[in-house]
């Protein structure tokens, strides 16, 4: 069994009845910060769920340290879980809380006490930590789930949506917490659906959408990414031909189409588009009612991505643009009857 | 640094045991509870002592006895022993899953027995510990007047308080039981399970109010049966009801334990 921190799939799979929630995903993280990016619906909760071992694999297998955790205390004790949902025992204190938290992870009473007070005190909650969590605000909510999560010093710590609801003074400090943790040797993974969040605090991340991963890289490549896939830019007019003909010959711009609204263009340069477009609109006098980007996010890229992959015959092969590596495929090969082999990545890479 | 060893079984429970109960006594269901409890032994008290003004000293200990009787069939038979159960089991591992906080515990290196003994012990020893001292409290009142009967009636008392502990202990399991099995829905089934199979069968006629451990429990407390058709009621000793309670409840409490051992709880989403 090993003992390195480490988190490893192969071939998970999980549906509920006939929705699939996460299909196929094989990858294999070591020590450091992991950001796990999909929009809403993803299947980045069902993931750090079968992570945790609160759900069973339909399908393929997931294992902290070499355990498999559902029903597991073995694995459960190297697992720390913040759980995305504001959910909390309202009628305890913080310290009552995190002090019988630590207590069912093998600590005493007193060493328990000490390390509760420790954790609270760590995402500065020194001082209300003896006031009922029903008190407390959803910053403070959230940062008493925090300490639960990591009063055991867990080796796998796993945060969904950890910075909901806090202000920017209890995100720094709970970043400052989590790259120490991170330091200290532990494999942390950060569910999140906002980028700047991400870069923040980790430069790798694990792309996954309609429960598939469809790629891992450096958040640089995101941005990349980004400005690779052609940007939406939809101009609601009554005279859309007129605005179509005016900016088509801009260069960026490499689509147009109508539709009930007005216009809607692709464009690889928006910058640029929007300030000829705002002129062009101006110099012809042209009728408009707003001028909106449907897609100025990562969902687009994520649909992007996984529509890119569905043309790659599902293997995710061009999912990705330069350095990017579509996961799926890199493990396609040892995920399935040969043994996995890790491919040697540099220290904590992924592999 | 190497994480501590797993926590035991009697450990882990002890853990859940103290959050709950700490969580029971700051929640208005507990508060529900006692004011039940408090209003049937004051009307079980008043209606004792207000028969007095009718009938001579003679008669006074009979009805007393007559009374008191009567507000353990009814007031504690018939009500408290569902309503309490009901109230502090019943949603013990409902509300964790509904409310999403079951998470905390169950990525804890602690059986999932553990998590469903303890709060079965939470929820049974405070419904216990307020049956009971209703019971002695009704019993110190009602013969208050009678410091012979107070201590002639005490080992009739603590029969029906035996009766009740079985019940209790039965009961909760049945509530802990539903609620684990069915958390979405775990108040309805837990009371329509208690009314038609416990309340209502007990007062079935022949051999049908055997199922309901309401009615063995007034048996082995020497109450006459009522409902349908008494006189075709069974008999049952104390050697056979009492197990067979204990049995029931047993049997329900390890179906509640193999229930959350084993479901996955996806709190309704994905």
């Amino acid at each position: 069994m090993s003992q390195e921190p480490s988190i490893r799939a192969v071939r998970l799979s999980k549906w509920y009845g006939k929705i699939t929630a996460l299909q196929d995903v094989s990858l294999h993280l070591g020590p450091g910060i992991w950001g796990l990016l999909g929009p809403n619906g993803s299947g980045k909760t069902t993931f750090l769920r079968l992570c945790a071992g609160q759900l069973k694999p339909a399908l393929g297998e997931v294992t902290i340290c070499g355990r498999r955790p559902f029903g597991n205390p073995d694995a459960l004790r190297l697992l720390g879980l913040c759980p995305e949902a504001d959910a909390m025992y309202d009628e305890l204190t913080a310290l009552e809380f995190v002090t019988s938290m630590a207590e069912l992870s093998g600590y005493g009473r007193r060493e328990a006490t000490e390390r509760a007070a420790e954790a609270l005190e760590r995402f500065g909650l020194g001082e209300a930590m003896e006031r009922r969590i029903g008190g407390y605000s959803r910053g403070m909510r959230q940062r008493a789930k925090l300490a639960q999560s990591v009063v055991h010093d867990p080796r796998v710590i796993l945060l969904d949506e950890p910075l909901t609801g806090t202000d920017p003074a209890s995100r720094h400090m709970i970043l400052g917490e989590i790259r120490r943790r991170a330091d200290e040797g532990a494999v942390v993974l950060f569910s999140t659906h906002v980028l700047p969040e991400v870069e923040a605090i980790t430069d790798r991340v694990l792309l996954i959408a309609r429960g598939q991963l469809v790629a891992q890289g450096l958040v640089h490549e995101i941005r990349d990414l980004l400005e690779e896939h052609p940007h939406h830019i939809r101009v609601y007019t009554p005279k859309p031909r007129e605005l179509a003909a005016a900016v088509l010959h801009v260069e960026g711009i490499v689509g147009v189409q109508f539709a009930p609204f007005g216009v809607e263009l692709m464009t690889y340069d928006p910058d640029a588009t929007y300030d000829v477009l705002t002129e062009k609109i101006l110099e012809l006098d042209l009728p408009f009612e707003s001028i909106s980007s449907p897609d100025a996010n990562l969902e687009a890229l994520f649909h992007y991505l996984v529509e890119r992959s569905t043309r790659g015959a599902g293997t995710g092969a061009d999912a990705a643009v330069g350095t990017y590596r579509p996961m799926q495929s890199q493990l396609e090969a040892g995920a399935g009857a040969a043994p996995y082999r890790p491919q040697a990545d540099g220290p904590g890479g992924a592999r | 640094m190497r994480p501590p060893p797993p926590v035991s079984l009697g450990t882990g429970a002890a853990v859940i045991f103290r959050m709950q109960v700490r969580r029971l006594v700051r929640s208005r269901k507990l508060r529900l509870g006692v004011v039940a409890c408090a209003l049937v032994v004051f009307a079980v008290v008043a209606a004792r002592y207000a028969s007095l003004r009718d009938v001579g000293p003679d008669r006074a200990v009979e009805l007393a006895t007559e009374a008191i009787q009567s507000g353990f069939q009814w007031g504690f038979f018939k009500l408290l022993v569902f309503l309490l159960p009901f109230l502090l089991t019943s949603s013990a591992i409902a509300e964790e899953v509904e409310g999403r906080t079951l998470t905390f515990l169950t990525t804890r290196p602690v059986s999932r027995t553990a998590i469903a003994l303890g709060k079965f012990t939470a929820g049974a020893a405070i419904a216990l510990g307020l049956v009971v001292s209703s019971g002695l409290l009704l019993h110190f009142l009602g013969y208050a007047t009678e410091p012979t009967a107070l201590f002639d009636s005490l080992g009739a008392t603590l029969r029906v308080l035996g009766a009740l502990t079985l019940l209790v202990f039965t009961y909760c399991s049945m509530c802990i039981f539903w609620g684990a099995l069915l958390p979405e829905a775990a108040g309805i089934v837990s009371a329509l399970y208690l009314a038609v199979v416990e309340f209502l069968a007990a007062g079935m006629p022949g051999l049908f109010r055997c199922v309901s451990m309401n009615y063995l429990a007034q048996q082995i407390a020497g109450f006459p049966p009522g409902g349908l058709m008494p006189e075709a009621a069974p008999s049952v000793p104390v050697h056979i009801g009492a197990p067979v309670i204990a049995t029931v409840g047993l049997l329900f409490l390890v179906l509640a334990v193999i229930t959350v051992q084993f479901s996955e709880y996806r709190f309704g989403k994905a």
